[in-house]
């Protein structure tokens, strides 16, 4: 288990990990799209440009008690597989006051993903026109909660889940359940920085929240 | 009258450079941070912890957390590297 807080002078050098603050502007969040390192991606990025811009105003409205990441928007693919088309992905952070709760890691994923996923999901879902583009190759939703375990320091702890189209759509619409959708889905989590292989996240399906704006639904 | 070596010029310039890089790189959020803390780092150990990890890739072991609570380190929480997520 790992944690970590690092100096100023570390951040300022460039080592800093991606801060929490109040909802982060476009600009800030956007991956520029001098930093995508394949056409595929960076097409993408170039021709929905507009669309991402609504997406991240979609999240601030709709899920306002997460910030974003820096990178939280962009298209990417899952580490490892090169191979796949690119995944409109985001990547979210819970402050302790909205974190989930459990006594381990895999609970405490479990219940980030009651939460928020479906919410999440719906978001990235609702850019018609992207999920229509044939050369989109899935969602990716990553998710990160700090915590305080006791007579420790402030801890980032993350759930990364990458799934195809077709299930993303299920899930959003109500045909596939949170446990479906994970099991067709690309699963990781970590701990600080440090990956935890192995650990199975078990949801209840009837535990999953969804939107309570009207406008968000 | 005072002498000024060329070493002190040496130093000073290193100062200099050092002083404009990081007020390029420290975004107002970190220089807030910054100006919130009496001193540059919390102990003895928050600053070899801090000048360890200047790379890339952080190594944070148990005693550093544990340290990082008892002596109230400031910074932010270590969280996955894009490049460990993403491919690209």
């Amino acid at each position: 288990m790992r944690l970590a807080r690092i100096s100023i002078v570390g951040l300022a050098l460039g080592v800093l990990a991606s801060p929490v603050g109040a909802q982060r502007a476009f600009e800030e969040v956007v991956i520029p799209l001098l930093q995508y390192r394949t056409a595929d991606t960076r097409v993408l990025a170039d021709t929905y440009d507009a669309d991402l811009r609504l997406l991240h105003a979609d999240l601030r409205r709709c899920v306002p008690e997460l910030d974003f990441n820096q990178p939280g928007i962009g298209f990417r693919k899952p580490r490892g597989k090169p191979q796949l088309a690119p995944h409109l992905s985001i990547w979210m952070i819970a402050d302790q006051s909205v974190g989930p709760n459990g006594e381990d890691l895999a609970t405490k994923a479990a219940d980030a993903f009651q939460r928020y996923g479906r919410r999440l999901f719906r978001r990235l879902l609702a850019r018609d026109s992207i999920g229509a583009d044939p050369r989109m190759g899935g969602y990716g939703v990553v998710l990160t909660w700090m915590w305080t375990p006791p007579g420790e320091d402030l801890r980032g702890e993350t759930l990364v889940v990458f799934v195809d189209g077709a299930s993303a759509a299920g899930f959003v619409a109500g045909a596939l359940g949170a446990s479906a959708l994970l099991d067709h889905a690309d699963i990781r989590l970590f701990e600080g920085d440090v990956e935890q292989p192995g650990v199975r996240v078990s949801v209840n399906d009837a535990q999953v929240k969804e939107d309570t704006a009207e406008d968000c639904r | 009258m005072l002498k000024t070596s060329p070493r002190a010029v040496r130093r000073s310039f290193v100062i200099a450079v050092l002083g404009l890089g990081l007020s390029a790189c420290a975004s107002s959020e970190q220089w807030a941070e910054w100006r919130s803390h009496s001193t540059h780092f919390a102990s003895g150990d928050h600053m070899a912890f801090s000048l360890k990890n200047m790379g890339d890739t952080p190594r944070v072991k148990r005693q550093d957390q544990r340290n990082a609570a008892a002596q109230s380190w400031w910074g932010k929480p270590v969280i996955p590297r894009p490049d460990q997520v993403f491919e690209d």
